[in-house]
């Protein structure tokens, strides 16, 4: 039975992940247009970074977008999750599921917001143009992106350092302060480095994102091309597929080398990882200090949330007068795009579910032989399976468009293209949540069904499965929220015919049809909103420790 | 009687190449029909792996498991109707006690009015009836325990294994349940192996018993004679409290061999280790238990007695102990009821055990946590 999965998921990952991705290595070294051959191999796409300003500046900003944002996301994340975790504060549930919220709404819907606050005829930007008289900074380009990114992405570092802070050993901070360490030193010396490695994987999932994204770049970049703008310029543009993947590589090479980075950084240092905690953290209650921590994390909540308002509020809005806010409300946006986008929103729904179930269904066997049975090799499965991971989703669309639309297998105008560029991209979440929650069970639960006289059919299905089924769920329910809102992957790969609520977005952003938008915008972040809550009902866990996985 | 489980020359590697590791080595046994049998050793000697290969949850390297006539060796766990009761209860989280209980009947397709029957009755001899609607979470770890001795038992198996059933529970509770195990097994008289760490627990429980060190059987005995006479330094002392002599051989006569103390006193004593053929002047160490030497002045025949020094003393409630200085090498430790008037630390005493007390062993041998 091991055998036969494993060679399944070997045919799968060899086919759909394997297949495209070293076609997308292969072609990125071969002329444009040009048929496969060993002599005509070239590195004339990667010398574009350096003969062509384009190339170059492209390749700049991503860097520069995605290290501010990470740096900034430190900056605003680390002080709340040491609010959250240590200062006594009211509503601390809420400020978390708060501050998951705009990971879970597909960030480029909130970068269009920061355009109705801040662009050229913004509400903000009037509104000081007037009652100061001083022109605002274009929110087009450098400044806009990092803003998008740092308040979209900064709840990664958050909630990754909150976990750590919340449950690292309290004892070794008061031990610290018994051998007679002051606040200020104890902070330096024990809890810093205690949650450093959690910090810096924050960081890292930040400038992983920043790097792949290709919504936020799309829409607040204008001129400014970063690489997976560049990325889709070529593809759309010239429909060079080889130049694509070359540029594509060379994204995916410092993703590579941020992973690496991490994982030396927590090796290195031999961190120990957290042990059970033997009793709760103590909480700091000055009235001072309790004043800081809520207005704080008020404040930064607020700004993040700000995207999320203005859509709310857009999508309802009928007419817009010469003052900041709307004049009359309605529900005509959703009227329209009811009519107007309601295959997109079927394509959507179909789609996410589709790939949802097939990456379950697989993750989840691959889990179970990786973990619990003995096969030899069975490391290759778990690095191949890894391996979407470091790919940002431009990158998974152009390796997949590479494989599929020409070759062995014609997948590219078919709704089966985006459907296994989904599951291939979201493999490795499934894949280690349903891992996770395969190594907490006791393997004397499935030894004691076998000597109580179970077969291993029966053993399984009764109780290995049902046993994985919240982990599994809870890596489902991110899965399903996340391809709802993908952009990167189905830029690339959508046709016509499969159109997505977050392409069909895109459009009415790029027509400048915000309340078409803002309303198909608000409609997909409730159906995300409604599975995140579910996975949480089913687990009975906060949605912020859903997140705490990936 | 008869035996009802061979086992024969069992050996479990694991690991391959050479990085290899012998588990399990050359172990024979053989369990009579009924019988609580317990394979007592530290941790690492290999008795839960020994257990498992029986259950079938390990696949034997070399050797032979044999029950009741039918070759267990290359046969899957579910195939072998036995019972198995695991370390940390192994109770089903997502179903309800009496599911717990009748997952084995379940997989063996009984009917329903069956299960029912069964089911009530099995949690009747454990003690729990009316918990059927509960979940595991919902009992104290007393109730979970005998919840999974249930859910062994209810199919009527005729083998019972249990892998330290015992370890999760606080002291006093442990001896209640030992207690109760024992009585349950009775009761349903079935044959058992028992796995524990815990001397105390295998002595009071067990019909028999094999010491197991190092993936070997080093002894096999009732709980009396394995105390008593224990066939190795090692399991003398992992079996409980004992006082090592250094001492040198005179002569062997038959099974009892002459040996003389570093004071001159010479005495006969019975020989431990059946192997050994003592010669002269070779090194000896002598064993006797705390609570076999005498404190006092008043004697009587038939028994060693050496004068000796009270270094200190410790007060353990039901006894107390006495370290006691005869000039040289270790102190004997010696167990006395209550304290001893008149005698306190620095008090010069004598201390007096009988012969028959005493077992010889070769010099060379060292308790288990002393060896390499």
């Amino acid at each position: 039975m091991a055998v036969v999965v494993l060679s399944l998921a070997g045919l799968i990952l060899l086919l759909f992940l394997v297949y495209p991705i070293s076609r997308i290595i292969l072609n990125s070294f071969l002329p444009t247009d040009a048929p496969f051959g060993w002599t005509s191999l070239t590195l004339e796409h990667f010398a574009r970074f350096a003969s062509s300003s384009l190339y170059r500046k492209a390749l700049v900003h991503s860097l520069t977008v995605s290290l501010a944002a990470s740096v900034l996301a430190l900056l605003i994340g680390l002080p709340m999750a040491f609010f959250v975790a240590r200062v006594k504060m009211p509503g601390k549930t809420v400020l978390l599921s708060l501050g998951t919220l705009p990971l879970v709404v597909p960030p480029f819907l909130g970068a269009y917001s920061w355009i109705l606050l801040l662009g050229r005829n913004g509400i903000l930007t009037n509104f000081v143009k007037q009652m100061l008289g001083v022109q605002l900074p274009s929110i087009y380009g450098v400044p806009g992106i990092i803003l998008a990114f740092t308040l979209g992405y900064f709840p990664y570092v958050f909630l990754l350092a909150y976990g750590a802070l919340s449950s690292a050993d309290p004892s070794l901070e008061e031990s610290a302060e018994i051998m007679g360490g002051s606040r200020w030193r104890i902070t330096r010396t024990v809890t810093l480095p205690l949650v450093t490695p959690a910090i810096a994987a924050g960081m890292v999932i930040v400038f992983m994102q920043s790097l792949g994204s290709f919504g936020v770049p799309a829409v607040l970049g204008g001129e400014y091309y970063v690489l997976t703008t560049l990325i889709y310029f070529q593809i759309v543009g010239h429909f060079d597929l080889n130049a694509a993947g070359a540029i594509a590589l060379v994204s995916v090479g410092f993703t590579a080398v941020s992973l690496y980075l991490l994982h030396h950084l927590t090796e290195r240092r031999g961190y120990v990882t957290v042990t059970a905690r033997t009793h709760a953290a103590r909480q700091l209650d000055g009235r001072g200090v309790r004043a800081l921590a809520t207005a704080y994390c008020v404040v930064v909540l607020g700004v993040a949330l700000i995207p999320q308002a203005i859509i709310l509020m857009t999508s309802f809005a009928e007419r817009w007068g010469t003052g900041a806010l709307p004049t009359a409300f309605s529900l005509g946006n959703y009227r329209r795009v009811f009519t107007a986008a309601w295959g997109p929103m079927q394509n959507s729904l179909f789609l996410a579910t589709v790939a949802t179930l097939a990456a379950a269904v697989l993750g989840t066997l691959m889990a179970y032989v990786a973990v619990r049975k003995a096969v030899r090799g069975r490391w290759v499965l778990d690095l191949t399976i890894t391996l979407p991971f470091i790919f940002p989703g431009i990158a998974v669309g152009v390796a997949i468009l590479s494989g599929f639309s020409s070759g062995i297998l014609v997948l590219s105008g078919t709704w089966l293209i985006l459907a296994v560029a989904y599951v291939i991209r979201r493999i490795p979440y499934i894949f280690r949540s349903a891992g996770a929650a395969l190594t907490q069970i006791d393997p004397a639960m499935e030894e004691a069904s076998a000597t109580c006289g179970a077969s291993w059919l029966r053993t399984s299905t009764r109780i290995t499965f049902p046993l994985m089924l919240p982990g599994v769920v809870a890596g489902a329910c991110i899965t399903f929220s996340t391809l709802l809102g993908e952009l990167s992957t189905t830029i690339i790969l959508y046709s016509a015919r499969w159109k997505t609520m977050t392409v069909a977005i895109y459009e009415y952003l790029i027509a400048d049809l915000l309340g078409p938008a803002s309303a198909l915008g608000t409609l997909l972040t409730v159906v995300v909103l409604a599975s995140m809550l579910l996975a949480n009902k089913l687990l009975g866990r906060t949605l912020g420790s859903l997140f705490r996985m990936v | 009687m008869t035996a009802a489980l061979i086992v024969e020359k069992l050996c479990k590697e694991f690991g391959g190449g050479a990085e290899r590791v012998a588990a399990v080595c050359d172990v024979s046994l053989e369990v009579q029909a009924g019988e609580l049998f317990t394979l007592l050793g530290p941790s690492g000697c290999g008795k839960t792996t020994t257990l498992r290969l029986i259950a079938g949850l390990e696949t034997a390297s070399n050797g032979r498991i044999v029950f009741d006539g039918q070759d267990f060796t290359r046969l899957p766990p579910f195939r072998r109707n036995l019972g198995m009761v695991f370390q940390s209860y192994a109770l089903y989280p997502h179903m309800r006690i009496f599911e717990n209980v009748a997952y084995g009947l379940r997989a063996r397709r009984a009917p329903e009015a069956e299960i029912r029957r069964r089911v009530t009755e099995v949690l009747e001899l454990v003690g729990l009836s009316g918990l059927e609607q509960r979940r595991p979470g919902q009992l104290s770890g007393g109730q979970q325990q005998r919840i999974a001795l249930a859910r062994a038992l209810v199919y009527g198996p005729r083998l019972l294994l249990l892998d330290e059933p015992l370890s999760n529970l606080d002291a006093k509770l442990r001896v209640y349940m030992r207690e109760e195990i024992r009585k349950i097994q009775q009761r349903a008289g079935i044959t058992t192996v028992y796995v524990t760490h815990d001397q105390e627990e295998a002595l009071s429980i067990s019909d028999r018993l094999a010491v197991m060190y190092q993936g070997q059987v080093v002894q096999v005995g009732t709980p009396a004679e394995v105390y008593e006479s224990p066939a190795t330094i090692g399991v003398a002392d992992f079996l409980g409290r004992a006082n090592f002599l250094d001492a040198r051989v005179v002569d062997a006569r038959g099974d009892r061999v002459r040996v003389r103390l570093p004071s001159g006193a010479g005495l006969e004593v019975g020989r431990g280790d059946s192997a050994w053929q003592p010669k002269a002047d070779e090194a000896a160490t002598l064993f006797v238990r705390p609570e076999r030497v005498r404190l006092g002045r008043e004697g009587n025949g038939g028994a060693v007695d050496l004068p000796c020094t009270v270094q200190r003393y410790t007060f353990l409630g039901g006894i107390v102990r006495y370290a006691l200085d005869i000039g040289g090498g270790r102190p004997v430790l010696a167990d006395a009821q209550r304290l001893l008037p008149g005698i306190h630390v620095g008090s010069s005493t004598r201390l007096r055990v009988d012969l028959g007390d005493f077992r010889a062993y070769p010099g060379a041998q060292r308790p288990w946590g002393e060896s390499a």
